[in-house]
């Protein structure tokens, strides 16, 4: 731990974190390239790109669109498949000194519980059930975390197979979020991960076609912070259960305002695509400010809203 | 951590329009002028706000090595490259670069005889690789420039200081042959005796770049072709700037144009859906 951070330090449903910020699923691979940038071992956490039980392609480009201070992508779980990630992307991770909480999706609960048991017993400080992808078809056209039943039934089946801490990343498309969170609660979920991309669109009218290949995809970056907050100021509220919070976080600022809303700690996604330094001054500056404040832990500001 | 050698902060030295809807900037770079090599990009934060998000990628299209700078040619499309066309001397931009493969066969001593066909603004990357082939021996160059009208036609007169026989196909005729650039190349393959051209470099816009490797195809010639596509960022990790290849043994699959591109094999690329 680099000096005097320990004002950083908390403990995540079971993970200990030497601070609160991670690094979003999908924003940097697998860390090989990243790592060039960025010294990981000064980030709290990794959350892997989602992982399935077989490769997956991805979607046929265009898979990027920048809308006014947000970004939509369609990429559609290109990964390795686990066995591949198990071979050649997990051992490169498992060399820094950090949880690595390893994001997985399956077609159906059965997949969902292969994957969980593939990964039991390889290291890995946790899993997250990324249950919330808006870019791979969906069963009924619904996303799991778009039911409260599912959502429960899910995590259940999940948690019956594993013993390790288990996030569950919910979908903001949702009427009444704090419903589906507490059923993940419910079901046994360690922690919960606000939030996933917001479906959009965006067209090219010179074209008339969608700017994107597979049409929709899911909207990230400093236009969603404040829909996120609300939602994570809300279930704050509904759960016991810690929460990640994420969407457009690109400064220090921006972090704390997810903590006083009530996020245990946070993570950092689109603003890894800008700068990969970004992750470290977003670590700098909450340091600064509880030194310069004088507060002791950065949990002391947790929920911590003035009347 | 050598990815934190390609962050920089540059300065702009000049910049100037150079036709309507384009202009020039001279940035002071003197650690890209110095590693970067042709097909390569720079990638720069417009502001340092939220508004445009992302960074935006432009091919390095001269290096002058001993006064450390580096120049890139624009086209104005939308918000992006707008504010940058309004960056004065002086101003800092933030950039990150030399990113990508480029034409990494440019010094191949056996390709003597190259035709480089660019295509609006895709030209950019190729006045640089111009510039870098011009001092090898017996080479024979022929540029074929191709744009919609007159006022996009540009770096003719480039070409023209490096001692190269430049031609020109406009769509509408304004300028040169009214003819698609592709089609100049195919006639001078056609006419060519056997084997008098051995590669073909080209960068423009996809559905150009599909017929120019066609055309190289059916000539046995290799091509290389310099893609554009919307990128994320730029170094590799979001796999947003995928473009669709197929293998030797006709698997098809998808590549990141900003980590294992921008610059391909024509052959490489699955056209298909272009
Ligand atoms: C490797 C690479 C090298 C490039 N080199 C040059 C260069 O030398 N000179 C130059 O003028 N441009 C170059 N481009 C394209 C340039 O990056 C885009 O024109 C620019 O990002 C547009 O930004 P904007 O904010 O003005 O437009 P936006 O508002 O982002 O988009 C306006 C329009 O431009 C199109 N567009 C946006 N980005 C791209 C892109 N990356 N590729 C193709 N079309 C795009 C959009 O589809 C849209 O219709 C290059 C792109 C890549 C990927
Ligand atoms: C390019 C890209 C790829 C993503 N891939 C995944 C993914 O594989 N799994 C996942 O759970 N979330 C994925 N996300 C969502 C992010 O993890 C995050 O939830 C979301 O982008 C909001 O945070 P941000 O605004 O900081 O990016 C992706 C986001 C982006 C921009
Ligand atoms: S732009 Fe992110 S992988 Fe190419």
């Amino acid at each position: 731990m680099a000096k005097g951070e320990g004002c950083l330090s908390t403990r995540l449903g079971g993970i200990e974190l030497k601070n609160p910020v991670l690094l979003a699923s999908g924003t940097f691979a697998y860390a090989e390239e990243i790592s060039q940038w960025v010294d990981l071992n000064r980030v709290g956490g990794l959350i892997t790109k989602t992982i399935t039980l077989k490769p997956r392609a991805g979607n046929p480009p265009p898979r990027l669109a920048e809308t006014p201070c947000g970004l939509l992508n369609a990429i559609g779980l290109e990964n390795p498949g686990i066995e591949g990630f198990l071979k050649s992307k997990l051992p490169f991770l498992l060399r820094f000194k950090v949880p690595i909480i390893v994001s997985i999706a399956g077609e159906d609960k059965q997949e969902y519980v292969e994957l969980a048991r593939k990964l039991q017993r390889e290291g890995v400080a946790g899993l997250e059930l990324n249950i919330s992808c808006p870019n791979i078809a969906r069963k009924e056209g619904r996303m799991i975390s778009q039911d409260e039943k599912a959502t429960y039934s899910l995590t259940r089946a999940v948690r019956r197979e594993t013993s390790l801490p288990l996030v569950v990343k919910l979908s903001p498309n949702v009427g009444d979020i704090s419903a589906i969170a507490k059923s993940a609660e419910e079901a046994g979920a360690d922690i919960l991960s606000l939030v996933n991309t917001f479906l959009g669109m965006a067209i090219d009218i010179d074209r008339r076609k969608p700017k994107l290949g597979n049409v929709i995809g899911g909207l990230s970056g400093p236009a969603i912070k404040p829909l996120v907050l609300r939602a994570v100021y809300e279930v704050a509220q509904e759960v016991k259960i810690p929460i990640i919070g994420m969407g457009g976080i690109m400064r220090w600022q921006d972090a704390l305002e997810f903590i006083l809303a009530g996020a245990s700690a946070v993570a950092v996604g689109t603003a890894n695509l800008i700068n990969p330094l970004y992750v470290v001054e977003i670590i700098e500056g909450l340091k600064g400010y509880l030194q310069k404040e004088g507060i002791g832990n950065i949990e002391e500001l947790r929920a911590g809203l003035e009347e | 951590m050598e990815g934190r050698n390609l962050l920089h902060k540059l300065r702009v030295v000049s910049n100037l329009r150079v036709s309507p809807g384009y202009f020039k900037m001279v940035l002071f770079a003197p650690r890209i002028a110095q590693s970067a090599y042709p097909g390569q990009f720079i990638y720069l934060l417009v502001e340092n706000t939220c508004f445009p998000l992302l960074r935006r990628a432009f091919s390095v299209h001269r290096v002058r090595e001993e006064k450390g700078e580096i120049e890139i040619l624009c086209k104005i499309r939308g918000e992006g490259t707008k504010l940058l066309s309004r960056k004065r001397e002086g101003e800092e931009i933030e950039a990150i670069g030399p990113l990508g493969r480029g034409f990494e066969c440019f010094s191949r001593e056996d390709y003597q005889a190259v035709v480089l066909v660019g295509g609006g603004v895709g030209i950019a990357p190729l006045v640089f690789l111009g510039e870098r082939i011009k001092n090898r021996k017996g080479m024979k160059v022929l540029v074929l420039i191709g744009a919609k009208r007159r006022e996009e036609v540009l770096c003719v007169k480039d070409f023209q200081d490096l001692g190269y026989k430049v031609e020109v196909a406009t769509e509408d005729g304004s300028q040169g042959r009214k003819a698609l650039v592709s089609e100049l190349l195919a006639e001078h393959l056609a006419n060519a005796e056997v084997c008098a051209y051995n590669v073909v470099y080209s960068s423009g816009p996809l559905p150009m770049l599909k017929e120019v490797a066609r055309i190289s195809g059916e000539y046995r010639l290799s091509s290389y072709v310099c893609v554009e596509q919307k990128m994320g960022c730029g170094i590799g990790v979001c796999r947003g700037c995928a473009i669709g290849v197929i293998d030797k043994q006709g698997r098809r699959g998808y590549k990141r144009v900003c980590r294992d591109g921008p610059v391909f094999e024509g052959g490489e690329i699955d056209w298909t859906y272009v």
